[in-house]
């Protein structure tokens, strides 16, 4: 039975009406054809493009092209997007807010884009900061986390968070922190923060729905950092913490039933867990165990799926 | 042949619709409820997340039995290893198809993973097997393709898994070039036989038109497609698009045919995807008319420039804000049917917020590191004595 008889069974039997009929009849039947996804593929890919393409030009030809033409470029094109921005812009609310126009979103993203550029371009041209040269990595983060939330604009908050990862990064290598540890240390920092702004903007109400968004990078950050530390010296607490965050991990997914979470606290765990164990086993020890408690690990995630997660 | 019932899958397609109807307020949230349960199955499914986890313990399951029995049997043989592979292929096909017969699962990843893992341990064997050597062909990764790609197309037939029929059009494609032909004629055949797969795909497509197995078949044709364009676009195989140079070592006419083809495809793709209102087709042909675009340069033997992406960026942009203007200035919002506004407003969102995630990644950002000195002296314009030529930002 094809979905358009079935739309016509459903309206015979009352279950949807002629308008619905109508409406969602001409969607299956493709009478209806949107291209709204599409279009805004075209948009995101256009503008990631731009900014790539002025990347390459600033970093070829700035000797010839000199310092002023190129700031100057630069400044006119992040204000213009930013006139923009804030001639079309709704007025702020914490809850969501639909794009004033088609290429608003697009708009304010390549603008933060291409005011990376050029933040990056004056402090490596004239090192304005000195030493602090990395204050401009947090400047850049502020910044796209202000246009995210002011414009409720996701491309610039996922842009923020990566930002913000970055300036964590430097700065514990800016101090001289370059082992593996200390960036455990500072990447397991930055998803406690991230997690910690996520937990406040739940509470605060304010944007709500970037909540998802926030706590998955904090999530993947944490998850991976105690995973690869599971085999260092320190490994055993790695290992707790991996297994306590999984236990927190898993039981928000069910209460929220948002199974990501879910399968976060599954299989981290599982990797963190077999590397601590498998250390010194031998081959036929270490495949013995894969079998046995991969096994497991599918039967006890199959009795959650079918408890709670049954929804495809 | 199939280990569902084509109702059943009808079923669970036309619920995921009318969830989706749901979710963009098309129905009311009660008549959804309700239209939603006359639609249950027997089928037993999970979220894609857990059928993520599932798959990887699934792969583990693999990796560790298969290894488990060489190590305890102390396999070093290549023939041996290579009828261990066959058999643990078999054993996992078998096992896969009994965990749907039995347990009734679908699309729950732990028997997708077996499913897989066994095409991948036939296809291993079966080239561990066969003996090299030949007329200048790759005898074994040949015969490890075909089998790939028999084994891809049984998967798909037995459990409807699409990517399996990717898969297996992929495989099919590839072998071609095992066959030890010249380096025109190998893509010829690869042509070819995309050409078959687009054909039958099409076909089927129009045969099961609104049913899952129709959109099945308009997946694998657009693939087809895509892979046609893929293989006849020489510069593509150069490696990434905006760093290739030069003429790759083909036949002059074979050359300029390939480069005609690229415009062409696309142009007939589009048509076709417009005229049957085909999204896959449109996706796969819009690809194909942004490699098109970016490989022109090298294929006409100039200079790639640094504003390239630039004006490629612009002119996305431009068609993107043109096209939407056009069909917005229509008497009612749309031309032909077609419309820049989203119809099913949660499917589009839930493509929007994973092309945000994606967007994570694009960060223009990257500061010197920690003691490392600035490329250029501060304020001129390049190092010391190099003419500003070693100068970089």
């Amino acid at each position: 039975m094809t979905m358009a008889e079935r739309l016509s069974r459903w309206k015979d039997e009352g279950a949807i009406t002629p308008a619905q009929l109508e409406v969602l009849g001409a969607i299956v039947r493709s009478d209806r054809f949107s291209v709204s996804l599409e279009l805004n593929a075209l948009l995101y890919v256009g503008v990631l493009s731009i900014a790539a393409g002025l990347l390459w030009t600033v970093r070829t030809h700035f000797a010839a092209l000199g310092d002023t033409a190129i700031v100057a470029a630069l400044t006119v094109i992040v204000a213009l997007c930013v006139g923009y921005c804030f001639s079309h812009a709704q007025p702020y609310s914490s809850r969501e807010v639909e794009s004033p126009t088609a290429i608003f979103d697009y708009v304010l993203y390549l603008g933060c884009l291409v005011f990376a550029i050029e933040l990056a371009y004056l402090e490596t041209r004239f090192t304005l900061l000195g030493d602090s040269w990395d204050a401009y990595i947090l400047l850049s983060a502020i910044v796209f986390f202000a246009a995210a939330y002011r414009f409720d604009n996701r491309f610039v908050l996922s842009l923020a968070l990566s930002t913000l990862g970055a300036w964590f990064g430097f700065k514990l290598t800016k101090f001289g922190f370059q082992s593996a540890e200390s960036l455990r240390v500072s990447a397991l920092i930055y998803g406690a923060l991230v997690a910690g702004m996520a937990v406040g903007l739940r509470r605060l109400g304010i944007k709500p729905h970037f909540v998802e968004t926030h706590l998955h990078l904090a999530a993947t950050a944490a998850f991976v950092t105690l995973t690869s530390g599971t085999r260092t010296d320190l490994g055993l607490l790695y290992l707790a913490g991996l297994l306590a965050l999984a236990a927190v991990s898993i039981a928000y997914g069910i209460r929220q039933r948002q199974f990501a979470f879910v399968a976060y606290g599954a299989v981290y765990p599982y990797v963190g867990l077999s590397l601590r164990l498998t250390r010194h086993w031998g081959n036929m020890a270490t495949f013995g165990y894969g079998v046995v408690s991969a096994s497991a690990m599918a039967v006890l995630v199959v009795v959650v799926a079918r408890r709670f997660g049954r929804d495809a | 042949m199939n280990l569902y019932a084509t109702a059943d899958e009808e079923r669970v397609q036309a619920a995921a619709q009318v969830r989706e109807w749901t979710q963009s307020g098309l129905l009311d949230a009660s008549r959804g409820v309700t239209i939603e349960a006359g639609l249950r199955t027997d089928l037993k499914r999970t979220n894609r997340y857990l059928r993520i986890a599932l798959f990887i313990f699934g792969t583990i399951v693999v990796a560790a039995a298969f290894g488990f029995c060489m190590v305890a049997f102390d396999v070093s043989r290549g023939s041996v290893v290579g009828w261990s592979a066959v058999v643990a292929g078999v054993a996992f096909c078998v096992l896969a198809q009994l965990l749907v017969v039995q347990f009734q699962l679908y699309r729950f990843g732990v028997e997708e993973a077996f499913a897989v893992w066994s095409v991948a341990l036939l296809a291993v064997g079966a080239g561990l097997l066969t003996p090299s050597g030949g007329n200048g062909g790759d005898l074994p990764m040949l015969v490890a393709g075909v089998t790939a790609a028999i084994a891809s197309a049984f998967v798909f037939v037995r459990f409807g898994y699409l990517y399996a029929a990717f898969a297996a059009a992929a495989c099919a494609a590839l072998s071609a070039f095992n066959l030890g032909l010249s380096r025109d004629a190998e893509r010829i055949v690869s042509a070819c036989v995309l050409l078959v797969i687009f054909t039958v795909a099409r076909t089927l497509r129009r045969t099961h038109d609104q049913s899952c197995r129709g959109d099945d078949a308009g997946a694998i044709e657009s693939l087809a497609w895509l892979g046609l364009y893929a293989v006849l676009n020489l510069q593509l195989s150069l490696g990434f698009i905006w760093y290739s140079r030069g003429r790759p070592d083909f036949s002059s006419t074979f050359y300029w045919s390939t480069y005609a083809a690229i415009w062409l495809l696309p142009a007939i793709g589009l048509a076709l995807a417009v005229r049957d209102r085909h999204r896959m087709m449109l996706w796969a042909n819009t690809i194909m008319v942004a490699a098109t675009l970016a490989t022109n340069k090298p294929y006409l033997g100039w200079n790639r420039q640094t504003w390239d992406p630039i004006l490629f960026g612009i002119l996305l942009v431009a068609v993107a804000t043109g096209v939407r203007r056009w069909l917005l200035s229509a008497s009612d919002g749309h031309r032909g049917g077609f419309t820049p506004l989203p119809l099913v407003v949660s499917a589009d969102r839930q493509a929007l917020d994973a092309l945000a995630t994606v967007a994570v990644a694009a960060q223009p950002i990257a500061p010197r590191m920690p003691g490392e000195t600035p490329a250029v002296e501060p304020g001129r314009g390049g190092r010391s004595g190099g003419g500003g030529g070693g100068a970089d930002f």
